[in-house]
């Protein structure tokens, strides 16, 4: 009905030279960030709500009338600013309905001198797509985060300029943030920085891992991009925190730059970053991805790769400098190397005084330029890893269908369904080995044709199985919040639980071993309103027995000290998980849980499907 | 008298053909016995040139000036006046790498790991400031290596004071007068990219 509506709409100033019939109707949409809405007349609405970004009055609903409008602006009388005419302010535009021949032969090329500097600056003959891993210490990060780099073959990736979406002014308080955030009260505008501040920033300062992603696309699409940019510049677009956000919005553009793809499309109702890289390898434009470990990463990385004298002398030259005492001739270049390294992020984390970091830094580096360079210098800038990168990982949402078979409650078919992202016992290719994020899961049984019973709901858990070594003695840690529903007799018992935990973990050849403890509090629902705190120590192991068959096991035991509700002061329980991805969205899952209540020992198994989307 | 000057003479060329300055040149493990351990060094001198009075200015947090004032006050107080030596109102670096402003941005905001990198002899910022300084690939490992060899000088400790106007300067200073850079008006997208 909309079309129909459209073929039929005259010009507004004139023949009906362009309308939703004509092939390019589609790039139009793209350019202007249309997409089809309930609530207009036209049956469009345009994501860009700065009144700026068109030149009819409901241009923001009605894409036809704003074509008509900006062709106007086009063939209008250059002003005393060249740079203001519509032809310099909107290239893309200009170069599109160019291509309809629809433009009059009195229409002006003005000198766009302030668009040929920004063309001359921005130059690229390539895009990457860059992808910062998660950051627990903030939860607006902790999905990673994803922006674009215009890069030159003659120019030095550090010194790319890289180009983001983030929402501006977002200073509120608590659960204003929230709202806000929910329901588009923040503007989000697109904005460039040099890349080496993104590095700093992301690598150094927040100590995450950075993949890029090159991405398939010919410098003339590119170039489409960055005039497009120039386009929204200043403009703002109502940002939320769920789908138009910093991932979502770098589709939009990078549609643009490709029309012929479908990139837009992503099927949820949120998008992730990682969803993001999901959608454009779905389109075939991924390409070679590298890997720009974080700043503790590389530290780790060395550390471990120490002969143990090396660590000594590291060890006692920074312990010098942290006192404050003045070293002696010290140790070789990598120890000192490593101590720069390490003396930087003890800053950046404000564990060390400055004037403390100025003296230790200082000296180390005066130390450092005095001994040769390293025949094999450690790794600094981005590398290829056989470390499969995101865009190889499975999807962020998850379904479970398992045959299940228990001593207690004989067999059933166990139904889970999780809105994001990742838990220790999926595949990990593409995702941060240790790391666990889960929200919104819920699981249930099938015990009967007609009896689903929902057993838990888990809200949230976090766990990050940070490396230990003996220099940065990083903590792993996890916590959680579920509810479980358990059979009482005929009835049930609702339970609430909350867990917080804390250890190390040792990464070694793709393996983890854990050991974590902490405590866990249950409270009882309802009628039995009550809370029993207890304790709680984990010890696991994470293996690949071959790259696609990954095996999970942990011994979980608890003990409350007063009787709890439910009766039970003691339980250990072992849960073993085996998943052998067949392909990125498909893996099979085999599990056994023996759970040992008071002496009382149930067991359980499953086998199963896991499905990624 | 004119012994001494030959003898200044003599160790003006010592130290200006090393290349591997301050770092084991014979004048240096002579002057080492009697001076501090961290007397800065590039060949034979052991003063730093500094050029014009604002460049005394340097950011409160940065770890440059605390780690300079801890030095001058621990061990290089008394070597201070050496610097007057230097008629330091003709000190002139080259002209295209003061006007630069796009690598004094680039040094201000990465100045640690640029340290960090002239001190390794190389590394991923150092390559990036080379390209903005318009150091010739082919020049790069020279670079790198005069870099290294010359720390001291671009990171002085004793000085007191020293800012990232300083630091390009002296790294101006030290690769202009061996024929590497010569090309520092290379436009660079730091600001103009943020303007968009």
């Amino acid at each position: 009905m909309v079309v129909s509506f459209f073929s039929f709409c005259s010009g507004a100033f004139g023949a009906p030279f362009f309308s939703p019939a004509a092939p390019a109707w589609s790039e139009w949409l793209q350019i202007g960030h249309y997409h089809t809405s309930l609530v207009t007349a036209s049956g469009y609405r345009s994501l860009i709500d700065d009144d700026g970004f068109f030149f009819a009055p409901d241009g923001r609903d009605d894409p036809l009338e704003e074509f008509h409008h900006t062709v106007r602006a086009m063939e209008a009388p250059v002003p005393d600013n060249p740079d203001a005419h519509a032809a310099c302010t909107f290239p893309l535009r200009r170069r599109f309905i160019q291509s309809l021949g629809v433009l009059s032969e009195k229409a002006p090329r003005p000198d766009c001198r302030l668009l040929q500097r920004y063309r001359r600056l921005n130059k690229a003959e390539g895009m990457s797509l860059v992808f910062t891993t998660s950051y627990f210490g903030n939860p607006a990060s902790m999905f990673g985060h994803t922006f674009l780099r215009l890069d030159h073959p003659q120019r030095h990736h550090l010194l790319a300029p890289s180009i983001g979406y983030g929402a501006v002014n977002t200073h509120s308080p608590g659960l204003a943030y929230v709202w806000n955030g929910l329901t588009g009260g923040y503007d989000g505008m697109f904005s460039a920085q040099p890349y080496f501040r993104m590095v700093r920033q992301y690598g150094l300062l927040e100590n995450r891992d950075l993949w890029e992603i090159r991405l398939h696309l010919t410098g003339g699409q590119v170039g489409r991009m960055t005039d497009h940019l120039w386009e929204l510049a200043g403009k703002s677009a109502d940002y939320f925190f769920l789908d138009e956000n910093c991932s979502y919005m770098l589709l939009e553009i990078l549609q643009v730059a490709a029309p012929e793809k479908d990139l837009t499309r992503v099927g949820k109702p949120w998008v992730l970053p990682l969803d993001t890289i999901g959608v454009l390898r779905r389109e075939g434009l991924t390409g070679e991805a590298r890997l720009r470990r974080a700043r503790a990463t590389r530290i780790h990385r060395r550390v471990m790769a120490m002969e143990e004298d090396e660590l000594t002398a590291t060890r006692a030259w920074l312990d010098a400098l942290l006192d404050g005492r003045a070293p002696g001739p010290g140790p070789g270049s990598g120890p000192l190397e490593l101590s720069a390294e390490y003396l930087q992020y003890l800053k950046e984390k404000e564990e060390v005084p400055k004037e403390r970091f100025a003296f230790g830094y200082g000296h180390t580096l005066m130390a450092r330029s005095k001994r040769p360079k390293l025949k094999t210098p450690p790794e600094t800038k981005a590398v290829r890893t056989k470390r499969p990168p995101p865009d190889r990982g499975h999807g962020t949402m998850r379904a479970l269908s398992l045959f299940r078979d228990s001593d207690g409650e004989g067999q059933s078919l166990a139904l889970a369904a999780r809105l994001v992202q990742q838990d220790l016992t999926d595949p990990e290719a593409g995702y941060e080995p240790g790391e666990e994020l889960v929200l919104g899961e819920a699981e249930g049984d099938l015990s009967s044709p007609r009896r689903f019973r929902l057993r838990r709901f888990t809200v949230a858990r976090v766990r990050a199985l940070v490396p230990w070594d003996p220099l940065l003695r990083s903590w792993s840690w996890q916590s959680g919040l579920e509810w479980q529903r358990m059979p009482l007799g005929d009835s049930h018992l609702d339970l609430a639980l909350v867990d917080a935990h804390a250890g190390r973990s040792w990464h070694s050849g793709g393996r983890i071993t854990h050991v974590l403890g902490g405590a866990v509090v249950k409270y009882y629902g309802g009628d039995f309103g009550r809370t029993s705190p207890g304790l709680s120590l984990r010890m696991g192991w994470i293996g690949r027995i071959r790259p696609e068959w990954k095996v999970y096991s942990e011994l979980d035991g608890r003990w409350f000290p007063a009787t709890s509700f439910d009766g039970v002061r003691r339980v250990l329980a072992w849960h073993m998980v085996h998943t052998w991805q067949l392909k990125p969205g498909l893996a099979l899952r085999g599990e056994t849980l023996y759970r040992d209540r008071d002496g009382r020992g149930d067991r359980t198994w499953a086998v199963g499907t896991a499905f990624y989307f | 008298m004119k012994m001494k000057r030959l003898i200044f003479l003599v160790l003006l060329w010592m130290g200006s053909t090393s290349t591997v300055l301050g770092s084991g040149g014979a004048v240096q493990k002579f002057w080492s016995k009697s001076m501090p351990d961290n007397m800065i060094w590039w060949g034979p001198y052991f003063f730093i040139p500094v050029c014009g009075v604002g460049s005394f200015i340097l950011p409160r947090d940065s770890w440059l000036s605390t780690y300079f004032a801890s030095a001058l006050n621990s061990t290089f107080s008394s070597s201070a006046p050496l610097s007057t030596t230097f008629n330091v109102s003709e000190c002139i670096g080259p002209k295209e790498f003061v006007q630069n402003d796009d690598l004094e941005k680039f040094a201000k905001d990465n100045m640690e790991l640029l340290a960090s990198n002239i001190a390794d002899g190389g590394g991923e910022t150092l390559a990036a400031f080379a390209e903005l300084a318009g150091v010739p690939e082919s020049e790069r490992g020279r670079f790198y290596r005069i870099m290294q060899n010359n720390y001291a000088l671009i990171f002085p400790a004793g000085t007191g004071n020293v800012d990232v106007y300083d630091v390009v300067q002296s790294i101006g200073w030290v690769t202009a007068d061996r024929g590497i850079t010569n090309n520092f008006a290379r436009e660079f997208t730091v600001e103009s990219a943020l303007s968009f």
